[in-house]
């Protein structure tokens, strides 16, 4: 019985197999290594949620393949994150429609196909922005409305000469009278005014 | 062929993205020019008289017909950027510099038709009707005509400033004839384009116009390429 030569298996794929030149074996890893990138899937959202919540790699590292567009930011879509931040905070001010406008408008232009993450989320706080303001807008008329201010300052308004240059700035210091007259005691909180 | 809305916007928007300063330039030194022409208008206001009127109609549209030339330069830098070229901001002052005469031409009927688009309202207006509801019924229907006569116009004229800039032996009226040849059966597409931009413009307005500085150079980028693709179309 002949015995064959103890040849140990290799199954390490990334170790030369037995019986394979070294040419062939740096051949063989390259091709493995082409297979590999070919096969990656760089477009699907999957991938890259998961590559960037890993905190793997760096932006715009050639060993993984091109940042999607969803994971990109651009100078636009910081400006318009910025907007949106200002568009909240100066809610309180009535500015957010300034802000909240040129947040939508950077947020719009910031995309090539589709809205980056940070863009969307500014779209959103410039959104809420612009919106609180149209509330604010409408409530006030609202109030004004329901409260008989309106009438009370358009019949004033008809009487008025308005070849008056003051005519603007009397209308102005009755709308405000006409106001605190009917709110002065709520505006002051305290009671006090008795 | 269509020519899709969505995707000039977006080649336009590819373009702009990495390179907004030198636009910014471009649609600041427009706007700027624009600002300064309507406080020109402004010094001859009107003082109730016929001839004050006129006279004031008349310097706005030499203003307008001047303010094309350098609206005719931004038109060039913009499809040069689109074409990948490089382009300064004394791109701005070609059209003044070379063969002004055939952008006032153009411009001169662009503002020609505008006016006859608008004639109708702006004699009926003088006369009254004895009833307000049909006055404000002939003159809707009229101002809805005079809209949609002008953007027709205008769609048609739009190439036109184009062809000037890529063939300069290229005459003002060879120009027009062939800007209306290229845009026969494609009118609705560039109003559409054009429409497509209200939400800017209002979102512009709401900036207090700062907003025109960033849409001016979408708006004019999107323009230059509908302009590529009907030359590709052809």
């Amino acid at each position: 019985m002949s015995e064959e030569p103890f040849e140990p298996k290799q199954t390490d794929p990334s170790k030369p197999q037995p019986g394979e030149s070294y040419a062939d074996y740096l051949k063989r890893l390259d091709d493995a290594k082409k297979k590999e990138e070919e096969a990656r899937d760089y477009g699907s959202q999957e991938y890259w949620a998961g590559f960037m919540d890993s905190g793997r790699g760096r932006s715009g590292d050639p060993n993984y393949g091109p940042i999607p567009e969803e994971y990109t930011m651009n100078g636009m879509s910081k400006a318009a994150f910025l907007c949106g931040i200002l568009s909240l905070v100066t809610i309180v001010f009535g500015f957010s429609i300034f802000f909240g406008a040129f947040g939508i408008l950077f947020a719009l232009l910031s995309r090539k196909k589709k809205f980056g993450r940070q863009a969307r989320i500014a779209l959103w706080m410039n959104g809420i922005g612009v919106a609180a303001f149209v509330l604010t807008v409408v409530l006030a008329f609202y109030t004004l409305i329901s409260s008989g201010i309106w009438d009370t300052m358009m019949k004033k308004i008809r009487g008025m000469d308005m070849n008056d240059p003051n005519a603007a700035a009397i209308i102005e210091q009755e709308l405000l009278d006409e106001i605190l007259n009917k709110y002065g005691m709520q505006m002051s909180g305290s009671g006090s005014q008795v | 062929m269509k020519i899709s809305t969505s995707t000039i916007k977006q080649t336009a928007r590819g373009t702009l993205i990495g390179h907004w300063n030198e636009h910014i330039a471009f649609s600041a030194a427009l706007i700027g020019l624009e600002l300064i022409a309507v406080w020109i208008v402004n010094l001859f206001a009107v003082t109730g008289t016929a001839t004050a009127f006129i006279f004031r109609i008349v310097v706005a549209a030499i203003l307008q017909v001047l303010l094309g030339l350098f609206a005719a330069g931004a038109k060039r830098h913009f499809l040069r950027s689109l074409r990948g070229e490089a382009s300064p901001l004394a791109d701005l002052l070609v059209p003044l510099m070379k063969q002004p005469d055939r952008y006032l031409i153009v411009g001169l009927v662009q503002i020609a038709a505008g006016f006859l688009c608008f004639a109708p309202l702006l004699l009926v207006s003088l006369f009254r009707f004895p009833n307000a509801y049909v006055t404000l019924a002939v003159l809707i229907v009229l101002s809805i005509f005079g809209i949609a006569a002008y953007a027709a116009v205008r769609a048609t004229i739009a190439p036109a400033w184009f062809l000037l800039l890529d063939d300069e032996s290229l005459s003002a009226g060879a120009a027009l004839k062939k800007s209306a040849a290229l845009m026969r059966g494609r009118v609705w597409d560039l109003i559409r384009l054009a429409l497509s931009f209200i939400g800017y413009v209002l979102l512009a307005f709401l900036t207090f116009g700062i907003g025109f500085v960033w849409v001016l150079p979408y708006y004019y980028t999107s323009l230059a390429g509908f302009y590529e693709e009907l030359c590709k179309q052809i």
